[in-house]
């Protein structure tokens, strides 16, 4: 007999395909002379510059609006993995390589294919809303934290 | 990719180079009509003819929802659309993810892109920060370390061309950017009285190390730049600390009406306008620098009210002539830029205010003077009709031979904009004499 498939569930459905497909529109930037329209899963982070706001896309490519940060946040309120990490940056958590804790103690993401020095704070107050959009478990989210002491058994003499 | 596919709402038969293939909409970029049947850029950047009309291709198309109208004989997938410049006449060029060939938008389908983007205009982005853009038209950045201090490599480096020649309009811009900001963030003081040459002197060192201080008269290069910037409000005379030689006044009782003499030599002669009836003057001496223009608008505008704001009557005392009207149309322009935006020109120099006999013997030829191009007198004489029809232009000592004529004939001028003035009676003549 054979197996009848069963009803996906259209929220699952929903935020699986939000992981690839962002629903916004291409976001229009000024360019010299010209509109350029970055699609929202190009672009790795937006982070507030004087006189506007640079979006950087996956090319780590610059592009400038004039918006403040929260209208920005605002028009991207459609699409919940734009994440505002803080009062000057909002990421994109398709892009999101690794999550990094500074010497300092400050969290950082890293991205996929921008150079690994390119990275964006996670403030404090936004932490716990970014821990749960990431999925990161309090398990993984201690480790974080934990300084090794001594050499590790998985590193080579 | 994948929004390529989640883009795809239907499939179509393409005659490919081997025969008949199946292309998926997501993959054609634009599409025209070309003979009886259709082409289609794909994406690749090679282009595909179809089996059917253009006009079936074009249903098939839009029905997708991807794809807008952008001439008559062309739609186009607007997913695809990568950048829009504007181009004359209200058209567009529009750029494509790919290796599509551009193409152009015409100005009667505007209205369409502009929904599905979902942007008020193709021009620029919304919210727009002129300032901001001009900046990146300018090709101005933040540098940390001090521009005047820079290293020649390191100029080199920040302020050539292609070629690894050193742009020196470029260096300037963005000298005069960095230490603006400086002033502003309390990191470097003003120039306390200073005038342009005082920023020459700072920035002249630098141009000296790159070799570039023979040939070309570079304070003219800043005094350019400097005019830009200030046009495009991205820094202020002021800020700098620069002070200018003042050659205007503005009115107590009416300084919304503003005389504007072309020569500085009749600054004098223009002051008992100002005792007189209240009014602003200035004494431009020739096109009125930008420096003049910030100083002189910041003062209007503290003097006149909202209510004047709505027509400010410029009445001048310029020549007769090309140079004199380019004179007058740049001090408008000038003021619009600072907001001052609805003038009023009323020329006092002019034809009907002498006689046959005067005319003749005051008038001069605009052929062959140096001040004007023959484009210039052409243009001139279309809006003016010269004198009689003929290429001849008035100076403005033509009318000031007669000081009190041009006392009446500013008053009968001015009447319907002053308020509290009396008609140059001979205690007012005198006055004015005298002053």
């Amino acid at each position: 007999m054979p197996i009848k498939p069963r009803p996906a569930d259209p929220d699952a459905l929903y935020s699986a395909v939000l992981k690839l497909v962002s629903p916004l529109k291409p976001v229009p930037c000024q360019a010299v002379g010209s509109m350029i329209f970055i699609n929202p899963e190009e672009i790795a982070f937006i982070t507030a510059v004087p006189g506007g706001l640079d979006i950087v896309d996956l090319n780590n490519a610059r592009w400038k609006r004039f918006d403040t940060l929260t209208a920005l946040a605002e028009k991207f309120k459609i699409d919940p993995l734009f994440f505002k990490a803080s009062r000057s940056e909002i990421i994109n958590l398709r892009q999101v390589r690794a999550l990094h804790m500074t010497a300092t103690g400050t969290r950082e993401v890293s991205f996929k294919s921008l150079p690994a020095d390119v990275r964006v704070s996670i403030a404090d107050s936004s932490y716990a809303a970014f821990k749960k959009a990431m999925g990161i478990s309090d398990k993984a989210d201690a480790a974080l934290k934990f300084e090794p002491k001594g050499r590790s058994r998985n590193v080579k003499k | 990719m994948l929004r390529n596919s989640l883009d795809a709402g239907t499939f179509l038969a393409l005659a490919g180079p081997e025969g008949p293939v199946i292309i998926n909409s997501g993959d054609i970029v634009h599409a025209w009509r070309e003979g009886t049947t259709a082409a289609a850029a794909l994406l690749d950047g090679s282009v595909l003819r179809s089996y059917d009309s253009f006009d079936d291709i074009k249903k098939t198309l839009l029905k997708t929802g991807l794809f807008i109208q952008i001439q008559r004989s062309a739609i186009a997938n607007f997913k695809k659309i990568k950048t829009v410049s504007p181009l004359a006449k209200g058209d567009y060029l529009l750029t494509f993810i790919g290796q599509a060939a551009p193409v152009e938008l015409n100005a009667a389908y505007t209205a369409e892109a502009r929904k599905l983007f979902e942007v008020k205009t193709l021009d620029h982005v919304e919210p727009f920060d002129r300032p901001t853009y001009w900046l990146m038209k300018e090709n101005i950045k933040y540098y940390q370390k001090l521009i005047y201090l820079m290293t020649k490599e390191e100029l080199l480096k920040n302020f050539s061309d292609s070629a690894g020649n050193p742009v020196i309009s470029l260096l300037i811009a963005n000298f005069l950017y960095q230490f603006a900001l400086k002033i502003r963030a309390g990191e470097a003081e003003p120039l306390e009285g200073g005038n342009v040459r005082s920023l020459w002197y700072m920035i002249k060192p630098a141009i000296s190390k790159l070799g570039a201080l023979e040939g070309s008269d570079h304070y003219k290069t800043l005094s350019e730049v400097m005019a830009r910037l200030v046009t495009h409000k991205i820094v202020t005379y002021k800020e700098y600390g620069l002070t200018e030689e003042e050659n205007w006044i503005i009115g107590k009782t009416n300084p919304h009406v503003i005389l504007l003499a072309e020569k500085r030599s009749h600054f004098k002669f223009i002051q008992g306008f100002n005792a007189q009836y209240g009014v602003s003057i200035l004494a431009a001496g020739g096109i009125p620098g930008m420096i003049t223009m910030e100083f002189f608008t910041a003062a209007l505008k503290k003097a006149i009210t909202q209510s004047h704001l709505k027509e400010i009557p410029i009445i001048t005392l310029t020549d007769y002539d090309p140079a004199g009207d380019l004179l007058v149309s740049t001090f408008i322009d000038n003021l619009k830029t600072y907001n001052v935006p609805k003038t009023k020109f009323i020329r006092l120099v002019q034809p009907s205010v002498f006689t046959p006999e005067e005319l003749e013997a005051y008038k001069y030829a605009l052929v062959g003077e140096s001040e004007a191009t023959p484009a210039m007198v052409k243009k001139w004489m279309k809006k003016t009709g010269g004198i009689n029809g003929q290429a001849y232009g008035l100076e403005t000592d033509a009318l000031m031979i007669t000081p009190s004529k041009v006392k009446a004939l500013f008053y009968e001028k001015a009447k319907p904009y002053l308020t509290g003035a009396e008609p140059p009676g001979k205690r007012g003549l005198k006055r004015v004499a005298r002053s």
